[in-house]
């Protein structure tokens, strides 16, 4: 079965006493099975919200409308049960901040192994040959002393690599990959850069990482996702967009990379409101549509979606 | 295990001078505190009369003309020996009756210890699940309840209810095992109400953080959860309560034996010290105070066993 994902209409808004905060608007994404989709765009635009709502894991106060299509059922209105085996088998998850994603009176082993051993029992053996194979993959020499050890005996990067073992230790169809190369030098980022690679290429997996690395969006995926402020302001095959930015927020955050002059997005004009496009106050080409509804998503000629005006 | 291994023996190296001072203390408290007690033994009525003779003799007898540090060092003496003397009264050896009467302490102390885990986690437990829900409300409301009443007035209410009303348990004694469930209850009461507090927050706190939340990606469902990951976390400190909370009750339940009449040592000990019986109350500080200790000792183990930070040295250093 075709295993690709589809998110339709997807908000997501954090409701507490005295008000709606939206951090997720109008998302519609495909992700197609196997393929490797970067979501790139600036801290706080949502981008862990967006994977975290694919998995039902966002906190209670998290409020999601929509649609997630996967396997011809939707994993918004699946019971629990079904969910769970779906969690972690069929679609994983390599956290964000990898200290606090481990338990810290339970050894990186047995939090390893358990990700096979919740679903099956009896691949505690199959369990333990993946984890040691893994962490070889990932830098660790001696696999059975850092299975032995607890979380806060291991580096910041230590952890950023154990918890990359922990999205691939099931063999999932799908890996959603929050900054897995954060933290790491650049020896270490094309270690982990490798086995994603890798895991992608040959286990047929699909995946999302999540980045702020341009040039490891670049190197490892297929398509491109940029967000700014929950919205998606463009997607479509990488190289394009990198090469032929289309949306000016796509243009103006590949200005600001060092390699490309650091020329900075200007700050935002405080006259202008973000209820239309988020961009709006901060784009040099607004105009008067811009600041009143939306842009809608346009399909360009050569497969890319953008939400922006000028190619509406 | 070596760090365990020099903790154990740091501790057990403070015990000692622990044990001497609180029997100073003991000592030295029943000396000061006013009342004679070769008054109380010649003239336990209050209406009889003795000569001067009588009384020198009778105190030369009970061993109290010497000055206070000889009757220490005696008495200390003693100890070492197991010889814990005779009450002034009844003549009976202290051992042999802290003998009989530590295992019934002990009996109520276990079962009032069965009460305060079993009600106060499992209230705590279904609390944290029902958060802000009628659930939670309610046992808030019953725990603060049972951490603020006292025993003497949860005693009276229980004795009218299920001995006197309904006629289910006795008011009294042990003579039958039923005879533990009242004063057992009573005892368990707050320590139940503190111990669902404690690990309702505790176990609140675990779930905010972000493992809990890597374990739901794995597929753990929320039970998984709370029984792998949270449960090792949240027991930490309702388990350190609980462990000095049946320290305190070892060392015997005055009051609430007392008011059922269970013949254990908390109410052996206040009857002495009403009497002055001064060897019964020391021997009975010297024993609660060395459980308390032994008992902290037992709790600081237990979380050095659970707490992999502390195990793997960093208590060292
Ligand atoms: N539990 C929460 N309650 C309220 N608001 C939240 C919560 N979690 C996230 N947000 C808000 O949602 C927005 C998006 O957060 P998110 O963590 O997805 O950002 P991000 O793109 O992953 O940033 P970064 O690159 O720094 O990780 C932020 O504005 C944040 O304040
Ligand atoms: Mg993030």
């Amino acid at each position: 079965m075709n295993a690709d994902i589809e998110i339709q209409g997807l908000n997501v808004s954090f409701v507490n006493r005295c008000c709606v905060t939206p951090v997720v608007t109008d998302v519609n994404i495909l992700f197609p099975e196997g393929s490797i989709t970067g979501l790139i765009g600036e801290s706080g635009s949502g981008k862990s919200v967006l994977g975290m709502s694919i998995l039902r894991l966002l906190p209670a106060t998290a409020r999601v409308e929509g649609r997630c299509m996967y396997k011809g059922r939707d994993l918004f209105s699946l019971p629990e049960a079904e969910m769970q085996k779906v969690l972690g088998k069929e679609i994983a998850l390599i956290p964000q901040n990898p200290t606090e994603s481990l338990n810290p009176v339970r050894t990186i082993g047995r939090q390893l192994t358990e990700c096979v051993t919740i679903h099956e029992k009896r691949r505690k053996a199959d369990a333990q040959k993946r984890r040691d194979q893994l962490l070889r993959c990932l830098g660790f020499h001696r696999p059975e002393q850092v299975s032995n050890s607890y979380s806060f005996e291991l580096s910041g990067g230590m952890n950023q690599r154990i918890v990359t073992a922990l999205g691939l230790m099931n063999h999932p169809r799908w890996v959603i990959a929050d900054e897995p190369t954060k933290g790491l030098d650049a020896v270490l980022r094309r270690q982990v850069y490798q086995v994603l690679k890798e895991i992608g290429g040959s286990e047929a997996g699909g995946m999302m990482v999540i980045t702020h690395d341009i040039l490891l969006a670049e190197a490892l995926c297929d398509r491109l996702l940029v967000l700014y402020k929950g919205c998606v302001m463009e997607q479509g095959k990488g190289e394009t967009i990198l090469r032929h930015p289309a949306h000016p927020y796509t243009r103006g955050l590949l200005e600001s990379l060092p390699e490309n002059g650091m020329h900075p997005i200007p700050r935002a004009d405080e006259k202008k409101t973000d209820s239309g496009c988020r961009f709006y106050p901060r784009c040099p080409h607004g105009s008067k549509a811009c600041g009143q509804m939306l842009p809608p998503e346009t399909v360009l000629e050569d497969g890319r979606i953008v939400r922006c005006f000028l190619y509406a | 295990m070596t760090v365990l291994m020099q903790y154990m023996l740091k501790k057990t190296a403070l015990l000692l001078p622990v044990l001497v001072g609180i029997s100073i203390a003991a000592f030295a408290l029943g000396a000061m505190s006013p009342g004679d007690p070769v008054d109380q033994v010649l003239n336990p009525n209050g209406n009889e009369s003795y000569t001067r003779e009588e009384y020198d003799r009778m105190a030369a007898r009970m061993g109290l003309d010497k000055p206070a540090a000889v009757q220490y060092g005696k008495w200390l003496a003693g100890m070492f020996r197991g010889d814990m003397g005779r009450s002034f009264f009844t003549n009976k050896s202290v051992k042999g009756q802290l003998a009989r009467r530590i295992p019934i302490s002990a009996r109520l102390a276990a079962l009032s210890m069965a009460f305060t885990a079993v009600l106060g986690v499992g209230a705590g437990v279904v609390a944290a699940v029902y958060k802000d829900r009628f659930p939670d409300h309610i046992l808030g409301a019953l725990s603060m309840t049972a951490l603020s009443v006292p025993g003497f007035w949860t005693a009276i209410l229980f004795i009218w209810l299920f001995a006197e009303k309904w006629k289910l348990l006795p008011t009294s004694g042990i003579a039958s095992w039923t005879g533990y469930l009242l004063p057992a209850l009573t005892l368990a009461l707050p320590g139940a109400g503190v111990c669902a507090r404690l690990t309702r927050s505790a176990i609140l706190d675990e779930l905010g953080r972000q493992y809990v939340t890597v374990a739901g990606s794995k597929g753990f469902s929320r039970f998984q959860t709370v029984v792998r990951h949270v449960s090792c976390n949240a027991l930490i400190p309702v388990v350190t309560y609980l462990g000095t909370h049946l320290a305190g009750i070892l060392g015997g339940a005055s009051v609430v034996e007392t008011i059922f009449a269970v013949p254990g040592i908390g109410s052996y000990a206040i009857a002495a010290v009403q009497s002055k019986d001064y060897y019964v109350v020391q021997a009975y500080v010297l024993f609660s105070g060395t459980v308390y200790v032994a008992a902290n000792i037992a709790v600081d183990l237990f979380y050095i066993a659970v707490n992999p930070r502390i195990r793997r040295g960093e208590a060292g250093r």
